[in-house]
């Protein structure tokens, strides 16, 4: 309510009721509440239920009390740091097990070799040439040079002439 | 270079921003700001000065952490700090189940001019008021804490509670008006209650 509303005439029980815990009051509503029961009933009820003013020892807490808060906000200072780095520290072991399960997702080990009973050799076919004549120099005889000797075509061979 | 013109304070909501990246001067600023405030408003609510101390310190220190928050919902920092510390006052009224003086705690020690009597009634009607008060509902109550013990205007006590200036009023309308009817119950002689 401001202080300017109050200097009507037509000042009411509403406007006094309000204005008083403001302090003083303005001529106007002071003419209303001097000539006004209720108002007068309200001002001494407020006046009533304002609290004693504050003993010296509620006059200490209130001095000290910047310094008490200071300790209680650094101490919760120093909680929230000590359960960030414990959430950082879970955060990294999570992550960590999460990179290796998707090593191990993408670079299999070996499947172990199956216990089973060794198959008997199937005899295989004659094969037309023996290996070992195959490959040994000192096996090959003119005779065989033959099989091995490749006809290349004389360099006219295929000219259409 | 010095400044003949003084600077405008530091709005609440900045010194909050600087609280919150370890800035200690501002830190003690806003305790300095609102501490006598707060304390009048939770002085009612409690029954030793120790317990004013707590309240007020779980009502700082909840307001420091949640500033951020009050900022981003553009909640002034003064109405969020009073919001939280009549809730905190609340709880531990509730909780610790605190009664009303008794009437001899109450009575005013300092000299009066006035009679013995007269200093008697008016004792007594200080304590019957005060009870009187703990019994209104509680939005009522609120409203009447904020107003007439923290002093805040009206506009900042709807901010506060979240509610409109107007009904902010209308519950303190009421609450002066039930407070004047219990007394007058109380007051009234034996027969014509």
């Amino acid at each position: 309510m401001k202080r300017d509303d109050l200097k009507r005439d037509d000042v009411t029980c509403d406007d006094v009721e309000l204005a008083l815990v403001d302090g003083p009051l303005s001529p106007e509503a002071d003419r209303h509440l001097q000539s006004c029961l209720t108002c007068q009933a309200s001002a001494a009820v407020l006046q009533a239920a304002e609290l004693d003013p504050p003993t010296p020892v509620e006059r200490a807490v209130v001095a000290t009390f910047a310094g008490r808060l200071s300790t209680a906000w650094r101490a919760r200072a120093a909680q929230r740091r000590v359960a960030r780095g414990a959430a950082g520290y879970g955060a990294a072991a999570a992550i960590g097990a999460l990179a290796a399960s998707m090593f191990f997702l993408f670079h299999p080990a070996e499947a172990p070799v199956p216990d089973v009973a060794p198959v008997a050799p199937v005899a295989l076919a004659q094969a037309d040439v023996s290996l070992d004549e195959w490959v040994s120099d000192e096996t090959v005889t003119a005779e065989d040079s033959e099989f091995f000797d490749v006809s290349w075509p004389a360099v006219s061979e295929g000219d259409s002439q | 270079m010095l400044s003949l013109v003084p600077s405008a304070p530091t709005s609440d909501d900045t010194l909050c921003q600087a609280l919150l990246t370890g800035d200690r001067a501002a830190f003690g600023e806003l305790v300095r700001r609102h501490q006598d405030a707060v304390f009048r408003l939770v002085r009612r609510y409690v029954a030793t000065p120790d317990d004013a101390a707590d309240v007020m310190q779980r009502a700082f220190l909840q307001a420091f952490e949640g500033a951020a928050a009050a900022s981003r919902r553009e909640v002034p920092f003064r109405a969020w700090l009073f919001r939280i510390a009549i809730n905190v006052a609340k709880n531990h009224s509730r909780d610790a189940r605190r009664w009303p003086r008794a009437p001899i705690d109450a009575l005013d020690t300092r000299a009066s001019a006035d009679s013995p009597l007269a200093s008697l009634e008016a004792a007594e009607l200080r304590a019957l008021t005060r009870q009187a008060v703990e019994t209104l509902p509680p939005r009522q109550r609120e409203v009447f804490a904020l107003r007439v013990d923290a002093g805040l205007p009206f506009a900042e006590v709807a901010v506060a509670l979240d509610i409109s200036e107007a009904n902010a009023k209308s519950h303190f309308h009421h609450a002066v008006k039930r407070l004047r009817d219990e007394v007058q119950r109380a007051t009234a002689p034996r027969g014509a209650q």
